[in-house]
C-alpha cells in the first residue's frame, strides 16, 4: 500500500521544516553556550563525551550532538548514543518544532521516547526551552514554556551569531 | 475538560477482598506457569505476612519454584542480578512479589532483566523507549498501602558500584495481577500506616491535577482521596479493622493507577530528592511537602484543588463552600488531617522534625530540578522556588 500524494507531500515538507527547526536549536545553542550563562552552566556539566540524539522520529531527521571541552559539536550518526530523544512520530515532532506545544507538553502527551538517565535529560530539556525563548516569538513562547524566562541578549543577535556559525 | 491528546494504560488485574491470596494459584495457572520465584522482605518473613502467602498458594496446589527474601529496602542492580541467576537456576517461569515499594521494584527489575535478555540494566533505562520483550508473569502482593507499585509503569533501582540510581518508566513493567488482601496489612504499625496512606493521598492529589491528567486517572484519583478521607484515621487507630484496610489498599492501588498515567509533580521531584540527600523515608517527605507545594501551585491549579474539595470533606462542605474559596479550602483541609494523624501517631509535619539541615537545601534543590516529575507539573519550578518550598516547610 501506498502513502496519499497530499500526505506525502505534507510529510516531506514537515520533515524539511524540521531539519531547519533542528539547524536552529543547534546553532542556537552553540552560541548561547557562549553567550547565556544559564545554557553554559547546564551543557558545562555534561561529562566531556556524551554523546545526545534528537531524533524527528525513528526514520525522520536527527540532530546529534557530542559534549566537548569547548561545548557541543554536531556530529555525523550516532549509533547508540547515551542519551536519545526520539519522537514517536513526525507529526508530533512538528507540533513541538513549530511552536505549537512545548517539550513538557510533549512529555505529557507522550510525543516522545527517551533512553538514558533521565536526569541528564532534564538538562537537555532545560536548554532546549531556553533556546526555544530566543528562537520563538514571545507570543508563542507565553503559550508553549511554562515561564519564559528573561533573555541575557537580543534574538536577533542570537540569529545573526547562529547564521554566520560565530 | 479532554485533554488535547493523552494515553491511558492499566491492564493489571486486581484481586481485592477475603481470600484474595487463595486465587493466586488460579490466577497462575490461567497465565500457563507453575514454578513462580516468591520475592520478598526478611521482615514481612518474620512477621509471617510471607507465610499467609506461601499457605495460600500451597495449600491450593502450587510450589514455589524458588524463595528470596534477602531484599534491602533499596532495590538495588546487584539484588536483581542475584535473584535473575537463582530464578533461571531453579527453572522458575513466573514471579510474586510479596512487600512494599522496594520489593516490587526489585520484582520489576529481575522482569525486565529476564524479558528483555540483556546483561546490564543500565542498557534499557529511559522511558517509554522498551519493547515488551519475553512475557514473565508477574503478580504484586502489596504489603504496604502507599506506594501503589503494583499498579505502576515506574521502577527505580539502584546501582551503587556506577553510584547511579536507574529510573524505568515503561508500560511492559505492570504487573499481570495486583492482590490487595487485608491480611497483608494488618500488622503495619500507626505511624507506618499514617505516612504510606499520606503518600497514597499525595499520588491521589498530584495525580489529579499533574499535566498528564486526563478524564480516566481523574477517576480513579478522585476514587481514592475519597477512600483515604473516610478511612485513614480508622486503619490507624485499629490496625484489624479489616474493611479500613482493604479501602486504604485499594486507594493507593487507585492512586498508582492514576499517577502512573498522569505522572507527579512537584511534591514527588522534592520529595525524592530530599530521600537521596538526607535520607527522609518517602512517605514523610510528602506528608512535610504536600501543602506547601499546593500552596505554590495554587495560582495554575486553584480551580482543580477546588474540585478535590468533595472527595476530601465531602457535599455538604463542598455545597456550602463558595466556588472561589474551595481550592484554598482544600489545601487547609489536607493541613487539618495532617494535624489530625500528628496527634494520632507522630506523623511528622516539619523538616526538621526529620533532622533534615538547612545546609543541605542546596544539593537537595539542585537534586530536585534534576527529576522527571519537575517536567509533570503544572507550573515551572526553578532552584529558588525549590528552596522557598523548603525554607516554607522547614519549621
Amino acid at each position: 500500500m501506498r502513502v496519499s500524494p497530499k500526505k506525502r507531500g505534507r510529510f516531506k515538507g514537515k520533515i524539511l521544516f524540521e531539519k531547519v527547526i533542528m539547524f536552529f536549536l543547534y546553532r542556537g545553542m552553540k552560541v548561547l553556550y557562549k553567550y547565556d550563562t544559564r545554557v553554559h552552566n547546564e551543557i558545562a556539566d555534561w561529562p566531556i563525551g556524551r554523546t545526545i540524539v534528537l531524533a524527528a522520529s525513528q526514520n525522520g531527521p536527527e540532530l546529534c550532538m557530542r559534549k566537548v571541552s569547548w561545548g557541543i559539536v554536531r556530529t555525523g550518526n550516532i549509533e547508540d548514543p547515551d542519551i536519545l530523544i526520539s519522537f514517536k512520530s513526525i507529526e508530533g515532532a512538528f507540533l513541538v518544532f513549530s511552536g505549537q506545544i512545548g517539550t513538557a507538553q510533549a512529555y505529557a502527551q507522550h510525543r516522545f521516547l527517551v533512553k538514558g538517565d533521565i536526569a541528564e535529560v532534564m538538562s537537555i530539556v532545560r536548554c532546549i526551552d531556553l533556546t526555544e525563548a530566543y528562537l520563538f516569538p514571545k507570543i508563542m513562547t507565553k503559550r508553549i514554556l511554562r515561564r519564559v524566562p528573561e533573555k541575557q541578549m537580543g534574538s536577533i543577535r542570537v540569529y545573526c551569531h547562529a547564521i554566520l556559525g560565530v | 475538560m479532554l485533554p488535547l491528546y493523552y494515553e491511558f494504560q492499566n491492564s493489571t488485574k486486581i484481586l481485592s477482598g477475603k481470600n484474595a491470596l487463595e486465587n493466586i494459584t488460579y490466577e497462575l495457572k490461567g497465565l500457563a506457569v507453575s514454578r513462580p520465584i516468591l520475592l520478598s522482605d526478611k521482615v514481612l518473613e518474620k512477621i509471617g505476612s510471607l507465610q499467609k502467602v506461601i499457605d495460600a498458594i500451597v495449600s491450593t496446589g502450587m510450589q514455589p519454584g524458588a524463595i528470596f527474601t534477602d531484599i534491602p529496602a533499596d532495590s538495588s542492580v546487584t539484588v536483581v542480578n542475584n535473584i535473575g541467576e537463582k530464578y533461571k537456576e531453579a527453572e522458575c517461569d513466573s514471579i510474586i512479589a510479596v512487600g512494599g515499594g522496594s520489593v516490587i521494584d526489585t520484582a520489576k527489575g529481575v522482569e525486565m532483566l529476564i524479558s528483555q535478555e540483556v546483561d546490564d540494566l543500565l542498557e534499557l533505562q529511559g522511558c517509554e523507549s522498551m519493547t515488551r520483550g519475553k512475557h514473565i508473569p508477574f503478580i504484586a502482593v502489596p504489603t504496604t498501602s502507599g506506594t501503589g507499585s503494583e499498579m505502576t509503569l515506574v521502577a527505580v533501582i539502584k546501582n551503587i558500584e556506577k553510584s547511579v540510581k536507574m529510573e524505568f518508566i515503561s508500560n511492559y513493567l505492570l504487573p499481570d495481577v495486583a492482590v490487595l488482601d487485608p491480611r497483608m496489612t494488618e500488622t503495619l504499625p500507626p505511624k507506618t500506616t499514617a505516612s504510606t496512606g499520606f503518600d497514597a493521598l499525595c499520588h491521589a492529589i498530584e495525580a489529579f491535577s499533574c499535566s498528564q491528567k486526563n478524564p480516566l486517572s481523574d477517576a480513579y484519583a478522585a476514587a481514592a482521596i475519597k477512600l483515604i478521607a473516610e478511612n485513614l484515621e480508622n486503619a490507624i487507630k485499629d490496625g484489624k479493622n479489616s474493611k479500613a484496610r482493604l479501602a486504604m489498599a485499594n486507594a493507593s492501588t487507585m492512586a498508582g493507577a492514576a499517577f502512573s498515567n498522569s505522572m507527579v509533580g512537584v511534591v514527588h521531584a522534592i520529595g525524592h530528592a530530599l530521600g537521596g540527600v538526607c535520607k527522609v523515608p518517602h512517605g514523610d517527605a510528602m506528608t512535610i511537602l504536600l501543602p506547601y507545594c499546593m500552596l505554590y501551585n495554587y495560582k495554575h491549579l486553584g480551580d482543580i484543588y477546588g474540585e478535590l474539595l468533595l472527595y476530601l470533606e465531602g457535599p455538604e462542605v463542598y455545597a456550602s463552600t463558595p466556588a472561589e474559596k474551595r481550592g484554598e479550602e482544600t489545601i487547609k483541609s489536607v493541613r487539618r488531617m495532617e494535624r489530625r494523624l500528628h496527634k494520632l501517631c507522630g506523623l511528622p509535619m516539619t523538616l526538621k522534625e526529620v533532622k533534615v539541615e538547612k545546609k543541605d537545601f542546596d544539593a537537595v534543590a539542585k537534586t530536585a530540578l534534576n527529576d522527571g516529575a519537575m517536567l509533570a507539573n503544572p507550573a515551572a519550578v526553578e532552584y529558588d522556588d525549590v528552596i522557598m518550598i523548603l525554607n516554607q516547610a522547614y519549621e
